[in-house]
């Protein structure tokens, strides 16, 4: 049951009838049947074990936690024990069930490189729906209670808070404050919420109907031609992946956000105008917030709170001034961005790509900020000025693009190749539109039509951005207007001429 | 009235109406919404239900004998039956359903290219787009396409999706037709009309007995600019059972059945390669050697790309060139 399918929302739409109905205290309930329905409908039924260890250990440590109480140093170590031993666990079953095969990887390749040694086999282990999302969800809450935050009194409750099922596919990772007490409110109709749910639902759709299935027709047929990828040929590849990669995720989050809206419970927004931004920093403020949030809060703070990592600092403060205090925290965020590469999936890639390549980018602008801003002031350049915050808007776009030439690559090899095709003195315009074009008209793009849609479409996306990126609320907006219905209308025509195109699972599916 | 009915009601009607316009509008008004080759199929199609008119010389196949046969050219008694992109399962029933109401023609002159004799193409997105075959053809070809076990040039995987993908078209369904009726809105609110395009298509259809142009009929119109290449010949699959099944029924009608070869356009050699040529050379000396009755002229040639409207179809020059040599190798058929 995927979350674009009629199936789903029918269980949404029967659910919601229900749960307006029923009194207060059996809301939540039906929150977490919905929730079960959806998870045995996507996931092996034997999965649910990993989940029930995982929320069983967060239940008995965080009612510890409210147990025992007082500051007393031996009570803080124990403490902190539970905590360490509860991270390790859930970490644990994350790492063996998603990560073995990497470990597994990197041990056959230094072993026949090095030591000449026979490597061992993939191993093939069924992971529990969306462990990556709970895993992080369920680290949060045990540190937050540790930290004196109030647990659920139910042991349910805790299982809904990991399985909510508007979560399970792409998020977003949400904590104890965005969804604990919401979860268990009451909720009852509420016209405009509800109508505004259902445009969030509608928006979704949009991009991951009408964009990006069209888009991932086209991206497939250019990423499997490997040798052509030459200068232009490997850019506009990562562009249009990027593209699908944005609308697909980000569509899939809007139609779970606005599920979730209408049953009342409003999550943490997960995007926020990210081809807006103007620098890798601020686009990944901007990109997938609710993981940027986590690691911050959950790696990087106290990571930088250690007594190592202060002790380190103040020497290097004195040895080199504030530059040197800065390395300490740099070496943090290497940690934070190599963890955000290994949660994008098992590979070196993905650490490469996704990871270190963006946290390189970052530091290299920290560190070169005071001769950026000389030569801001040489060439007269404002950051007001259009062209230029343009002009970064686009730089910044384009370097996301580049590192995730390695999420669609099928290997760091093949990522490194392409990037070396990327960077050849041939122009590959030629060839990739052609490409597009045969994909159009003999692909499974439906017709020249069905690919102009698509264009305008995206186009809608980014103006739709532009005025969120300009604090335009566009749902009170679209509210308002007295063309309304032709939107509907137009909205709904749209989506049922892209039924036809085959659905791709979403990217960040199976995380 | 409650707001969550209230609501409901809103969310429903946008839901249902849409699929309910969209297929009333193409189920009653096809001329208006349809693209393309419909108004040719809507032809083809009215042809083959109209009662008693006699061809002695019947050209039935694809786009290329469509364009590159014209009948008041060849012969007086002869009528151009075939349909763009038709491969022979489309014409196996096109066939019966034409001897269903029409005395069965002398000579079944037959032309197809290489690629619809063994792809699928045009099936979903013609034939059955525009309604061409009856219910009762599609009835049947379910039952015949559980002999196979592989579908995928049909681009199902089995029957039961054949029959499903069929039905959604067969109920004129809004993910089959919303693209076309969004187009067609389009079009006519920028001033175009398809009504008036299809009606002008039809009546020259009509006017040149089943002949049309594809492309431009004095030049190649440079825009399409290359035929999508072959990578394999398929003769043991769904077409090559019907293109027997169409022989088969000529012969129980007494009809001659006579297959010719289209002429090709020279700079699209590379999409043929040589061994789907070699492969398709054998496949119709093989049914020549089955059907020692029928006359089968399957050599490639190939024209000047000045002879073509388009990367597959002849021009007015190319069509009097073919018309000659058509003439000279049958001289019993088309005579004057």
């Amino acid at each position: 049951m995927e979350i674009t399918s009629i199936q789903f929302f029918i269980m949404v739409g029967v659910s919601l009838l229900i749960y307006w109905q029923v009194p207060h205290r059996y809301q939540w309930m039906l929150l977490l049947a919905d929730s079960l329905v959806f998870y045995f409908a996507n996931a092996a039924w034997y999965t649910v074990i990993y989940v029930c260890i995982s929320v069983g250990s967060t239940w008995a440590a965080t009612r510890y936690f409210a147990q025992a109480g007082g500051d007393e140093a031996e009570s803080q170590k124990k403490k902190n024990c539970v905590l360490a031993g509860t991270i390790l666990l859930n970490v644990g079953i994350l790492a063996v069930l998603k990560y073995a095969n990497l470990a597994i990887h990197t041990f056959n390749f230094l072993g026949e490189r090095f030591l000449h040694i026979r490597g061992i086999s993939d191993v093939a282990w069924l992971a529990p729906l969306a462990i990556s999302y709970y895993t992080l969800q369920l680290i949060a809450y045990t540190v937050d209670c540790a930290a004196g935050a109030e647990p659920f009194d139910n042991p349910l409750k805790l299982a809904l808070y990991t399985i909510y099922f508007p979560l399970m596919t792409n998020g977003p990772i949400c904590r104890r404050h965005d969804l604990g007490d919401r979860l268990f409110a009451e909720h009852r109709f509420a016209y405009d919420r509800v109508r505004f749910g259902l445009y969030r639902i509608g928006w979704g759709l949009f991009k991951k109907m009408v964009i990006s299935n069209r888009m991932a027709v086209i991206v497939d047929q250019l990423w499997e031609q490997p040798d052509k990828a030459t200068g232009l040929y490997v850019w506009i590849s990562a562009v249009l992946f990027v593209l699908q990669l944005y609308t697909d995720f980000s569509g899939c989050i809007d139609i779970a956000l606005g599920v979730s809206e209408c049953f009342g419970i409003i999550l943490p927004e997960n995007f926020n105008a990210p081809f807006f931004a103007r620098s890798v920093q601020e686009f990944w403020q901007r990109w997938h917030i609710t993981l940027g949030a986590w690691l911050k809060e959950y790696v990087m703070f106290p990571l930088c709170r250690t007594n190592v990592f202060k002790r380190w600092s103040r020497k290097l403060k004195k040895k080199w001034g504030r530059s040197g205090q800065q390395i300490p925290y740099y070496v943090a965020m290497f940690v934070v961005w190599t963890l955000m590469g290994i949660w994008h999936g098992s590979s070196w890639k993905y650490v490469v790509g996704e990871g270190w390549l963006f946290w390189a980018l970052i530091v290299l602008g920290q560190v070169l900020e005071p001769l950026t801003k000389k030569a801001k002031s040489l060439l007269h350049l404002q950051d007001s000025n259009p062209v230029f915050a343009a002009f970064q808007m686009v730089r910044t776009s384009l370097l996301f693009c580049a590192g995730n030439i390695a999420f669609r690559a099928v290997s760091l090899q093949d990522t490194f190749r392409r990037i070396a095709g990327g960077v050849r003195l041939r122009l590959g315009l030629g060839t990739v539109v052609h490409t597009i074009m045969d994909t159009v008209s003999f692909g499974g793009m439906g017709s020249q039509f069905g690919f102009l849609l698509m264009v305008l479409a995206l186009l809608a996306v980014l103006v739709v951005d532009f005025l969120k990126y300009r604090g335009v609320n566009v749902r009170e907006k679209l509210a308002a207007c007295k063309w309304r219905w032709v939107l509907y209308y137009a909205l709904v025509v749209l989506l049922y001429a892209s039924l036809d195109i085959a659905n791709q699972e979403s990217l960040y599916a199976q995380f | 009235m409650r707001p969550v009915l209230k609501l409901a009601i809103k969310l429903a009607v946008l839901l249902i109406s849409v699929p309910v316009i969209i297929s009333l509008a193409v189920r009653f008004f096809p001329m208006h919404v349809l693209d393309g080759e419909y108004a040719a199929y809507y032809q083809n199609g009215e042809y083959a239900r109209e009662n008693g008119s006699y061809c002695r010389v019947l050209i039935m196949g694809d786009s290329t004998a469509k364009s590159a046969l014209k009948p008041d050219l060849l012969t007086a008694d002869a009528y151009n039956y075939a349909i763009g992109g038709a491969c022979p399962i489309e014409e196996y029933y096109c066939l019966r359903e034409y001897l269903e109401q029409h005395e069965a023609p002398e000579i079944l002159f037959y032309m197809s290219a290489i690629n619809t004799m063994s792809q699928q193409d045009a099936f979903w997105t013609r034939t059955m787009h525009f309604h061409r075959l009856r219910s009762e053809d599609i009835a049947d070809m379910e039952k015949r396409l559980t002999a196979f076990e592989d579908l995928s040039a049909l681009d199902v995987s089995n029957v039961e999706e054949f029959a499903q993908e069929a039905k959604l078209y067969q109920l004129y369904a809004p993910q089959k037709y919303s693209v076309v009726f969004l187009k067609s809105l389009l079009e006519n609110l920028i001033g175009g009309s398809r009504y008036k395009q299809n009606r002008e298509l039809y009546e020259t259809v009509v006017e040149n007995e089943g002949h049309m142009f594809f492309g431009t009929a004095e030049s190649w119109d440079k825009i399409n600019h290359k035929v999508p290449a072959l990578s394999d010949f398929d003769d043991n699959g769904i077409a090559a059972y019907y293109f027997s099944e169409l022989i088969k029924l000529c012969e129980e009608n007494g009809i001659r059945f006579v297959f010719q070869s289209p002429p090709y356009n020279s700079s699209q050699k590379p999409a043929f390669h040589d061994s789907v040529i070699k492969k398709y050379l054998a496949y119709m000396d093989r049914v020549q050697k089955d059907c020692p009755d029928t006359t089968i002229h399957a050599e490639i040639t190939w024209y000047e790309p000045e002879c073509f409207g388009d990367p597959a179809h002849l021009n007015r020059s190319g069509l009097t060139r073919f018309t000659q040599v058509m003439k000279e190798r049958y001289p019993e058929i088309f005579r004057s």
